[in-house]
C-alpha cells in the first residue's frame, strides 16, 4: 500500500467497488422484481429467501436497495458530471477572458451560491414535476456553481504560471492554450472535487425523493423507501431503515474513496 | 467539503438509526391520571372546534362533547337511528317539507342561560351567516317557527327527506346559547370568540385550549342528562403514529380514536393491559376513474380493468385489520343488500388481456392524497397488482394543497385515484349526490352520468329505496367509480376505560361520544 493511502481510504475504495458491482449487477441476479411482490407483506430480515425481509407490499427489500443503489449512483454520476463540466465551460471563460464577462458570470454564480441548495432544488424540481429527469434537473441546476468558482480560481492561477507564459511567448492563444496549458492543471482538482461531490449529490437526490419530488412509487428510489415506510419504524424498522443506511453508507464509502483519490493525486504532485 | 459531507452522511445514519430505536417518545412525561383525567390524542392537530366551521372530523370529539342539535345518532350501533337530543319528539309533514320538533325543558347553556325555541332560530341563522362548508345543511330552511318556547316548526323551501338526517349528521348545526352568539358575532377575519370558548348544552365544556398542543374539555355541572364518566379529558397533540404508539404502550395515553393503520392496529393488539376496538361504519374508500383519460375514457377498457381487479383481495391487502371490503355501492348500512349490489363481476384473465391489448405500452398513473393512509395502501396495492399483470402502473401521493388541483388537470392528470370518503350523514343522498353529480363538491374528476341527477332528485324529495338502488346500478355500470371497501373505525384504549363500545359513531370514524367513557367497574 502507498504511504499516501490510508488504510481506512483502500477499505473505503474495496467496499465501494463491492457496492458498484453488486449495483451493477445485483438487479440481474435477483429473482424477484423490484416493483412486483415476492413474499408476504413485513416479513423481517433474513427470512427465507429474502435477505433483508420484505416492505408493506411483499416487495424484496434486497432487491429494491441494489436497483436504488444503481439509480443513485447512475443519478450521481450524471448530475456531477453535467455540473462539473458546465461549472468549468464558465469557470473558464470567466477566469481566462476576464473582465466585464468575468464580473457578470461571478456574479450570477455568486447569487445561485448564496441560496440554499436543498430548497432551490426542491423548488425547482415541485416546479418541473415529480420524477428522476426533474430531480436531476433541479440539481444540476443548484450544483454548477461550486465548480464554476472553482475553476475561475484555477484557471486564473495557472494562466499566471511558467508554462502557459512561456506557451504564450512561443505564440499560443487563446482556446488551443486553454485546452492543452492550462485545463490540463485544472482537471485533476475538479476530479477530486467531482468524486467528493457524489457522496452529497446522492444524499440530495434522496432527500428530493424522500420529499415526493422523485420518480413515483413503486420506483426503487432509496429515499421514497425510506420516507414510504417511516410510518412503520417502531413495527417493522427494516423498512424505512434499510434504505436509510444505504444512503448513507453509499455518501460515506464516496467521500472516503474521494479523499482517497485526493491522496492519489497529491502523492503523484497533482 | 470532505468534513461537512462526510458528516451529513453520518448524521444521515445516526438519524435513522436513531429513528429506528426511539420512536420519539416524551421522556418525563406523567402518566395517565386514573379515574378523573381521560387522555387521548389528536394526531397532527385539529381544525378549529366551532361549531359553525367544524367541517373535517377529529375535532369534532371536541364540538360534539360540548354542544347538541336538536337530534342526534345513537352511539354504539351500526345502523344509524335517530334518537332525541335537545328535540324529545319531532314529526314531518307527508310532504317532508314541515318539521316540528319539541323541545327538552330544563336545559341551560353553559353560560348559564335557559335553552328555549329562540335559540334554535338564532343557531340557524348563525351558521347561515358564518357560511362554511355546513353551511348548506340548514340551506334550504325558508322559517323556523317558534309557536311556543318548548317548540320550533321547521318550514323548508322545497321537500327534503334527508333533512332530519343532517340535523343528526356529526357535522349537523348545533344549538348555541343566543347570549353568546350575540356578544362574539362571528367575523371570518378578526380572533374567533368559539374557537376556543363554547356556548353549547353538552355534557363537557371547553377547558384549557392550546392549539396544536392540547385541548381539554370538563364535564359541565348543570347537564340535564347523566353525568360523563370523566370529569376531565384531555387531547394532546402528537406528530406521529408511532409516538402514539409507543404512548400507549407505555401507560402515557389512555386511548386513541381513529388514526390507526392495520400495522399499528395489528401490533397494539397483541398488548397487555390495552383493549382494541373495530366498529362498522360509513367511511367508504372508492376508485375513481378520470373521464378525461385517454387511457380509460374508452368504457368497454375501463369495466375490463374494474373486473379485471380482485377488489376483495386488493382490500383485505391494503386495509388489514382496518377496513372489509364492499359489496354494495353506497356505504354500508344506507340501502338493503338487495338494493344495493355491484354489477361487476371478477374475471382474472381481464388484465392479462389488458396488458397485451389497449393497454400495452401504456401507464396508469394513480393518485391519492396524502394524509389518506387507506388511500394511499389501496393505491400501492393496486400499481402492484397491475405490475404483476403486465400494466405498467405508477403510485403517486399528493400533499393536501396539491392533491386536488392534480385531480382537475383533465387528461394531464391522473388516470386513477382512490378517496375514503364518508357521506355528511346516514342518507343516501349524503353519499350519492356529493360524489357522483360534479355540483356535489366530491366528484373527484367530474365524471356524470346522464339522467342521473334528476333521479337523486326525486328521490331526494321522497327518500324512494327504490330510486336510489336505481343510482347504484347506473353508478356501478358507468365504471367511473368503484366502491373498494368499507373502513373500519378503530380505537385502543387502556383495559381500565370501559364504555369503548357505547360511543362510537355509526357514520364517521375516529369520533367517540366521550361521555359515555368511564373506568371500569365505576
Amino acid at each position: 500500500m502507498p504511504s499516501w493511502l490510508r488504510r481506512g481510504e483502500t477499505l473505503a475504495v474495496v467496499m465501494l467497488s463491492v457496492v458498484l458491482v453488486a449495483a451493477l449487477i445485483g438487479p440481474l441476479l435477483s429473482p424477484y422484481s423490484s416493483i412486483i411482490p415476492s413474499g408476504a407483506p413485513h416479513l423481517p430480515p433474513l427470512s427465507a429467501g429474502h435477505l433483508f425481509g420484505t416492505d408493506e407490499l411483499g416487495l424484496d427489500i434486497a432487491t429494491r436497495i441494489l436497483e436504488g443503489t444503481r439509480t443513485s449512483l447512475l443519478t450521481a454520476l450524471v448530475v456531477t458530471v453535467i455540473a462539473a463540466v458546465a461549472g468549468m465551460l464558465i469557470g473558464t471563460l470567466a477566469g481566462f477572458v476576464g473582465g466585464v464577462l468575468d464580473t457578470v458570470l461571478m456574479r450570477v454564480t455568486d447569487l445561485f451560491l448564496a441560496l440554499p441548495a436543498t430548497i432551490v432544488a426542491m423548488a425547482v424540481a415541485a416546479g418541473l414535476g415529480t420524477g428522476l429527469t426533474s430531480s436531476m434537473i433541479a440539481i444540476t441546476v443548484v450544483w454548477w456553481p461550486l465548480y464554476a468558482r472553482l475553476v475561475r480560481g484555477e484557471v486564473r492561477r495557472t494562466a499566471r504560471a511558467l508554462h502557459v507564459e512561456a506557451a504564450r511567448m512561443s505564440g499560443t492563444r487563446g482556446t488551443r492554450l486553454v485546452l492543452r496549458h492550462v485545463l490540463p492543471s485544472v482537471l485533476p482538482t475538479v476530479a477530486v472535487t467531482a468524486s467528493l461531490d457524489i457522496g452529497g449529490v446522492i444524499v440530495t437526490v434522496a432527500a428530493l425523493s424522500f420529499v415526493g419530488l422523485g420518480a413515483p412509487a413503486p420506483a426503487p428510489e432509496l429515499g421514497l423507501m425510506a420516507s414510504a415506510g417511516l410510518q412503520y419504524v417502531v413495527n417493522s424498522w427494516w423498512i424505512p431503515v434499510l434504505p436509510g443506511l444505504a444512503v448513507g453508507l453509499l455518501s460515506l464509502l464516496f467521500n472516503y474513496a474521494g479523499d482517497g483519490l485526493r491522496a492519489v493525486l497529491r502523492g503523484k504532485g497533482a | 467539503m470532505l468534513r461537512k459531507t462526510a458528516s451529513a452522511a453520518l448524521l444521515t445514519i445516526s438519524l435513522t438509526l436513531l429513528a429506528a430505536c426511539s420512536g420519539g417518545g416524551t421522556p418525563g412525561t406523567s402518566a395517565a391520571a386514573g379515574d378523573d383525567l381521560l387522555k387521548l390524542a389528536f394526531l397532527g392537530g385539529v381544525k378549529t372546534p366551532d361549531p359553525d366551521t367544524a367541517y373535517d372530523g377529529p375535532e369534532l370529539n371536541l364540538v360534539n362533547s360540548a354542544y347538541e342539535g336538536l337530534v342526534t345518532y345513537k352511539s354504539g350501533q351500526d345502523k344509524a337511528e335517530l334518537t332525541a337530543a335537545l328535540a324529545t319528539t319531532w314529526s314531518a309533514d307527508p310532504t317532508n317539507t314541515v318539521f316540528t320538533f319539541d323541545l327538552r325543558e330544563g336545559v341551560t347553556f353553559h353560560d348559564g342561560t335557559p335553552f328555549t325555541a329562540a335559540a334554535v332560530e338564532k343557531s340557524f341563522q348563525r351558521r347561515t351567516d358564518v357560511g362554511e362548508g355546513p353551511a348548506y345543511m340548514v340551506g334550504d330552511v325558508k322559517s323556523v317557527a317558534t309557536p311556543s318556547d318548548k317548540q320550533v316548526v321547521i318550514t323548508l323551501d322545497a321537500p327534503n327527506s334527508a333533512f332530519l338526517d343532517l340535523l343528526a349528521s356529526p357535522f349537523g348545526p348545533k344549538i348555541v346559547s343566543p347570549a353568546a352568539i350575540e356578544a362574539h358575532p362571528y367575523s371570518a377575519d378578526g380572533e374567533n370568540w368559539f374557537a376556543s370558548n363554547d356556548a353549547g348544552t353538552g355534557p363537557y365544556r371547553y377547558g384549557t385550549f392550546t392549539p396544536d398542543t392540547s385541548y381539554q374539555l370538563t364535564a359541565y355541572d348543570g347537564y340535564w342528562g347523566a353525568k360523563p364518566g370523566y370529569p376531565t379529558v384531555e387531547f394532546s397533540v402528537v406528530s406521529s403514529l408511532s409516538t402514539i404508539q409507543l404512548q400507549l404502550e407505555n401507560g402515557e395515553l389512555d386511548g386513541l380514536a381513529g388514526y390507526s393503520d392495520s400495522t399499528t392496529f395489528t401490533a397494539l393488539q397483541a398488548k397487555e393491559k390495552l383493549k382494541t376496538y373495530q366498529f362498522s361504519s360509513m367511511q367508504t374508500p372508492t376508485m375513481f376513474l378520470n373521464p378525461k383519460s385517454a387511457t380509460l375514457a374508452d368504457q368497454a377498457t375501463r369495466l375490463d380493468l374494474l373486473a379485471g381487479v380482485d377488489f376483495t383481495d386488493l382490500a383485505t391487502k391494503a386495509l388489514g385489520a382496518v377496513g372489509k371490503p364492499a359489496t354494495g355501492v353506497f356505504p354500508a348500512n344506507l340501502l338493503t343488500g338487495a338494493d344495493d349490489q355491484q354489477k361487476i363481476t371478477h374475471d382474472g384473465t381481464k388484465l392479462a388481456s389488458l396488458a397485451a391489448g389497449s393497454l400495452k405500452s401504456k401507464t396508469i398513473k394513480i393518485a391519492y392524497g396524502a394524509t389518506s393512509a387507506d388511500a394511499k395502501n389501496l393505491s400501492d396495492n393496486l400499481a402492484a397488482v397491475l405490475n404483476a399483470a403486465g400494466i405498467t402502473a405508477q403510485s403517486t401521493g399528493y400533499a393536501l394543497g396539491t392533491y386536488f388541483p392534480e385531480l382537475e388537470k383533465g387528461a394531464a392528470g391522473p388516470d386513477i385515484t382512490f378517496f375514503a370518503g364518508f357521506p355528511d350523514t346516514a342518507h343516501p343522498d349524503a353519499w350519492a349526490t356529493v360524489f357522483y353529480t360534479p355540483k356535489g363538491g366530491l366528484d373527484l374528476f367530474g365524471a356524470e352520468v346522464p339522467g342521473l341527477s334528476d333521479t337523486l332528485g326525486k328521490a331526494r324529495e321522497t327518500g324512494d329505496q327504490q330510486l336510489y338502488a336505481q343510482v347504484a346500478s347506473q353508478v356501478s355500470e358507468s365504471g367511473w367509480w368503484y366502491t373498494v371497501a368499507t373502513s373500519l373505525g378503530t380505537a385502543v384504549f387502556a383495559d381500565d376505560v370501559a364504555g369503548v363500545e357505547q360511543s362510537y359513531h355509526p357514520v364517521i370514524t375516529g369520533v367517540l361520544n366521550l361521555a359515555v367513557l368511564h373506568p371500569a367497574g365505576a
